[in-house]
């Protein structure tokens, strides 16, 4: 079913990107945007606030051409096709579990499933090192303290990488995960 | 750097797709080169340093900071190959995680930040070694030809896909502006990688050599 799905997905990916006919992406915005909705309102966390984000940076692209040549089709064929493609990906994301569509390959699944959870992990720990320097800081740190903070942080995140990535080799191997 | 989805014609990402997906698996098996054992993990761990690499904001003189990309500090500490095998996952990362990027660019956004960038920072870093900035200019000047690569990628569209009456089917802006507009920021942006990549380099580099 997963595969069935990315295969669509791929299919329509292309076929929106190389539409250009107003009256067709017109028809499949809204047909994207009423299946979007009838999803579940769960699955369509922070929805808007990234349809509004890439609608504004389509037409930052589109609209100085369009301004330029005096020609607004270009920038309303591009902002559809910017928000359906936007669209058809959330919808495939908040469809299809990515973890099983990629079970064909032990090792990439795994692979995409370490990944993640490693890039969570140092991202919530990087952002809590920035608040703790704002909140020790009464004025707004200089530059020579601010690139001492990048140098602590960095050697902090490069060791714990290359321990992790220790750690982790030995669990594998202790439960008999050969395939790396 | 990002570029948004639908902008970039199928005619460019789909071959850039294969060119990319045929990179990624020469740059695994160069992986079980660089570590004996423990490939999987490695490439995950040293993703999420590449993405908090990526993350941090530099400062910069004139009180302001920006973001450096992270790949010349990779490709510098391990090597361009396992550079391009991080910034495959960061990037797919990027795209599913917080949306940045698409799902068509994902390819020229690989090609130009992970192939161009992370070996030309490696090649820089060798023809200038013996120059006191060598690590500097090595991030400075392959983020200027990341920016150049993506800005000729995304210039030639304009004369390659247009409609019959010479409208613009994908990205709009020809070469001579498209060169200059990605350029100048990346100065900036240079600058950025550049120290990002002399401190970890000149502070990591010692660290690496003890394990």
């Amino acid at each position: 079913m997963n595969k069935a799905l990315f295969g669509l997905y791929l299919f329509f990916t292309v076929y929106v990107s190389s539409l250009r006919e107003l009256n067709l992406l017109l028809l499949l915005f809204f047909v994207l945007f009423s299946v979007l909705f009838a999803l579940k309102r769960r699955r369509l966390k922070g929805f808007f606030k990234g349809f509004l984000y890439t609608a504004l940076f389509s037409l930052m692209l589109s609209l100085p051409y369009s301004l330029w040549s005096s020609s607004f089709d270009y920038s309303i064929m591009m902002l559809l096709r910017v928000l359906n493609l936007y669209m058809l990906t959330l919808m495939f994301i908040s469809t299809v579990n990515l973890y099983s569509l990629l079970s064909f390959s032990k090792t990439l699944s795994f692979l995409l499933v370490i990944s993640v959870s490693f890039t969570l992990a140092y991202r919530r720990v990087f952002e809590n090192f920035q608040q703790a320097l704002r909140s020790r800081s009464i004025e707004k740190p200089k530059r020579q303290e601010l690139l001492n903070f990048l140098r602590r942080i960095m050697g902090y995140f490069f060791e714990r990488a290359l321990r992790d990535g220790q750690e982790v080799t030995m669990a594998m191997k202790s439960r008999g995960f050969d395939h790396d | 750097m990002h570029i948004p989805d639908g902008f970039v014609a199928p005619q460019v990402y789909l071959p850039a797709y294969l060119l990319a997906v045929g990179f990624t698996l020469l740059s695994f098996r160069k992986l079980k080169e660089a570590f004996e054992e423990g490939k999987v993990p490695y490439i995950a761990s040293l993703s999420a340093f590449a993405f908090i690499v990526g993350s941090v904001a530099v400062p910069i003189p004139g009180g302001t900071s920006v973001h450096g990309l992270g790949v010349a500090p990779i490709a510098l500490l391990f090597g361009p190959w396992v550079a391009y095998a991080c910034f495959s996952i960061v990037l797919l990362l990027q795209v599913i995680l917080l949306g940045e990027g698409g799902i068509t660019t994902y390819p020229i956004n690989l090609l130009a930040i992970g192939l161009v960038g992370g070996f030309s920072a490696y090649w820089f870093y060798r023809i200038f070694n013996r120059m006191a900035f060598a690590v500097f200019l090595s991030g400075f000047l392959s983020t200027l030809l990341s920016a150049i690569f993506m800005s000729i990628l995304l210039g030639v569209h304009p004369y390659l896909f247009k409609d019959p009456s010479g409208k613009p089917l994908y990205f709009p802006y020809p070469l001579s502006l498209t060169i200059p507009a990605f350029l100048l920021p990346h100065l900036l942006v240079g600058f950025a990688e550049g120290i990002l990549t002399h401190i970890a380099v000149k502070h990591l580099s010692k660290r690496l050599r003890h394990e």
